[in-house]
């Protein structure tokens, strides 16, 4: 018999007359409940259509299809005979589509059998499906520990909380295992493993908290004394106890010195952002223009917008039957758009402006009007930004303080991003196809109005006598933008203003223009994703605090995230 | 039982048309989506959180409600999605607007039941390219409070 299981394992690896094929994703978990005995549960890595007439299961990508009425099990280390299971797919998601399938009744020649019944140890099965091609089978490896076998399971919370972990007690006393723990809290070792080829050395340390299980529960939490660090792959996290600590029933095998649990940590860091930001910078060499002087110069122009987004609160989302959730964030901004001009002469906007804005979002529910196939209809947004702002010049003469307000409105399809544009959606068992790249993978259309009311400060030079010292005046801003193929962006931004105590030219005008191609990540770091574009900008109008002219033709170099 | 479900649905049909402003697509009888509301004491009886229940319970429950509370939001038919979907591929402009949509149809569809449970919202705006399996371990590690199946790998 050893040997027969022996040439079918070496005809499975080997290959020869049976191809076998083992999707990376997939994986099977060996569990053992109260109410449903022992099974395996088998993930392919993604959803699978089941035809429950024939049996057959076909793959999310469509490549392959496998028949579930033979599914069997194979030990290549004993001596003994494939087992039969039963598979039944579960996780339902409707229409014959399942998440996951549920290997139970497991059986030989001689009739039913727990495959965990050996007395220690852990073993290692070959779940073995027959596909529906001719000579090609579907293998997936499951470890199967010994039934009542004591052991600690340790589970990784996914980000942003880095800041402890989970490790569930199995067939043992979890309020005894934490009393044990508690008192060799400093001998525990916990090692963060990035692997040989990461240049980040392995981050040993220790456990600063152990949290009892509360109620029925089996878990214990523990608090690192670093939390889990953000690294691009994946990591191993093990927890080691001193074999001593915890009971006899613990056995380590080979014995060794401590008792090791891993898991693996994924934290990889634009996952999760802790603050969703924009940062630009843009050092460009500029040409302008100064239309009274009759004058063209050349010069130097450094654009910065540094926009973090911080205490992200949201309400409205309990479940409950709602119209519209809202939330509230605060924003902190500096932005600097300045040359090394002297600023009599220069005809840039030369305009820093500090604020500290705060958001109140509303968002509609989705409308269920048109079709699900068709998307539904897309959601409807209104963001209204509330602040204090400071507008000074290059040379911190005039400062102009105001309160600011502004409502802008995200209606319908007006804007998509380039992941909704070139998004690739097909049915499960559907072969999966490279998704077209449209000529225009993403825009953006947002109006929105304001209102400034403050005042302004001259510290040095005369009071205008055309804007005066008191700041009033209605924002009406077309933010645009156009992106081709992925590479190439355009956008506009125009704002427009109505200065009410302005003594003449009570309108003004601001339009930014820019056309930047991409030109791909310039630095990959662990923390941060800064990306590259060659940008061409034109400014013309007038701006805050001064609305003096600019006229600008800029070329450079834009560095954001 | 299907018929109680049905007077079920009548009843609560009955009862929406009377409040004209709370309409929810999750919960709306006539969503493809519709999950009916149950009590804690309906859906805790019988359940017995020992560590191979909740991993059933977490694979076979919790993991196909959360994907179809994705379907809901996103519009998309279930069998459309993957575990590598982004969240940033399923709405027009994916932002803090959208995550709150999302938690709120996460949380219509009682992912967590038997456990009454709640997504607390994530105090962050998650990434674009946030995957649908993130997407699980993220509603996972942010239930409130922590049901009797935490920590269950």
């Amino acid at each position: 018999m050893k040997q027969q299981i022996l040439a079918l394992y070496a005809v499975l690896l080997v290959g020869g007359l049976v191809r076998a094929q083992t999707q990376t994703t997939s994986s099977a978990q060996f569990v053992e409940s109260a109410q449903e005995g022992s099974v395996v549960l088998l993930d392919f890595g993604g959803p699978f259509k089941y035809d429950p007439t024939s049996k057959i299961a076909t793959l999310a990508d469509g490549s392959t299809a496998l028949d579930l009425s033979s599914v069997k099990l194979i030990s290549p280390d004993q001596d003994t005979e494939p087992i039969k299971a039963a598979a039944t797919p579960s996780g339902s998601l409707g229409n014959d589509v399942y998440l996951n399938l549920e290997l139970s009744n497991f059986s030989n020649t001689s009739g039913s059998i727990t495959i965990n019944s050996f007395s220690e140890g852990t073993r290692t099965f070959l779940i073995v499906i027959a596909a529906k091609k001719k000579d090609e089978v579907y293998t997936v490896n499951v470890a199967v520990p010994a039934k009542g076998t004591p052991r600690l399971v340790l589970s990784i919370p996914s980000p942003p909380v880095r800041n402890q972990f989970t490790v569930q007690v199995q067939n043992a006393d979890a309020h005894g295992i934490f009393q044990s723990l508690q008192q060799a809290i400093a001998k525990i070792v916990i090692t963060y493993d990035f692997g040989p080829d990461s240049p980040i050395p392995n981050i040993k340390t220790g456990a600063k908290q152990i949290d009892a299980p509360t109620g029925a529960s089996s878990v214990l939490i523990v608090v690192p004394n670093t939390a889990l660090p953000y690294h691009a792959t994946t990591y191993k996290v093990s927890f080691q106890i001193p074999t001593g600590v915890l009971p006899p029933s613990f056995r380590v095998s080979p014995p060794a010195k401590s008792y090791s649990v891993s898991a693996v940590a994924n934290f990889p860091s634009p996952t999760v952002l802790e603050t969703a930001a924009d940062y630009d910078f843009e050092p460009t060499f500029t040409s302008a223009v100064n239309k009274s002087k009759q004058t063209r110069t050349n010069t130097g122009l450094f654009i910065l917008n540094l926009k973090p987004l911080l205490f992200v609160h949201q309400q409205n989302v309990d479940g409950r039957p709602r119209q519209y959730s809202y939330w509230t964030d605060f924003k902190p901004n500096i932005s600097a758009n300045v040359d090394t001009l002297p600023e009599k002469s220069s005809t840039t906007p030369n305009r820093i402006t500090f604020a500290l804005d705060s958001e109140l979002g509303f968002t509609r529910q989705r409308s269920q009007r048109s079709s699900v196939a068709s998307g539904g209809q897309p959601f409807d947004q209104l963001t209204w930004t509330n602040g204090a702002h400071t507008d000074t010049d290059r040379d911190f003469k005039v400062f102009s303080t105001y309160w600011h307000t502004d409502v802008a409105f995200d209606p319908g399809k007006w804007s998509e991003t380039q992941a909704f544009r070139i998004r690739n959606l097909v049915p499960a068992g559907t072969p999966s196809h490279t998704p077209a790249v449209p000529v225009i993978t993403a825009y953006r259309f947002r109006p929105s109005f304001g209102y400034d009311l403050g005042s302004t400060d001259y510290r040095s030079g005369p009071v205008s006598s055309e804007l005066g010292t008191s700041v009033s005046r209605v924002l009406l801003k077309l933010d645009t933008m156009l992106e081709i193929r992925k590479k190439v962006s355009l956008s506009v931004v125009d704002t427009g203003y109505y200065l009410f105590d302005a003594s003449r030219r009570n309108t003004r005008d601001f339009l930014l223009a820019q056309v930047s191609v991409d030109t791909g990540l310039l630095l990959r770091l662990d923390t941060n994703k800064i990306q590259s574009a060659v940008a061409f900008t034109y400014q013309r109008g007038d701006q805050p605090p001064l609305f003096t002219p600019v006229d600008t033709i800029c070329v450079g170099l834009k560095l954001y995230k | 039982m299907r018929l109680l479900r049905h007077q079920a649905r009548k009843k609560m049909a009955k009862k929406k048309s009377t409040k004209t402003s709370e309409k929810d697509t999750a919960t709306s009888p006539d969503s493809p989506f519709y999950s009916q509301r149950t009590s804690v004491e309906e859906m805790a009886e019988g359940f017995s959180p020992d560590p191979g229940s909740c991993v059933l319970w977490r694979q076979q429950q919790f993991r196909p409600r959360v994907w179809l509370a994705v379907a809901d939001w996103s519009g998309q038919p279930p069998n459309n999605l993957r575990p590598n979907t982004q969240l940033g591929s399923l709405a027009p402009q994916w932002g803090i607007g959208e995550q709150n949509r999302l938690v709120q149809v996460t949380n219509a569809h009682q992912v967590f039941a038997p456990f009454a449970s709640l997504m607390a919202p994530p105090n962050v705006l998650l990434a674009t390219g946030t995957t649908l399996a993130q997407w699980e371990a993220v509603v996972w590690t942010f239930q409130n409070p922590r049901t009797a199946c935490w920590g269950t790998p």
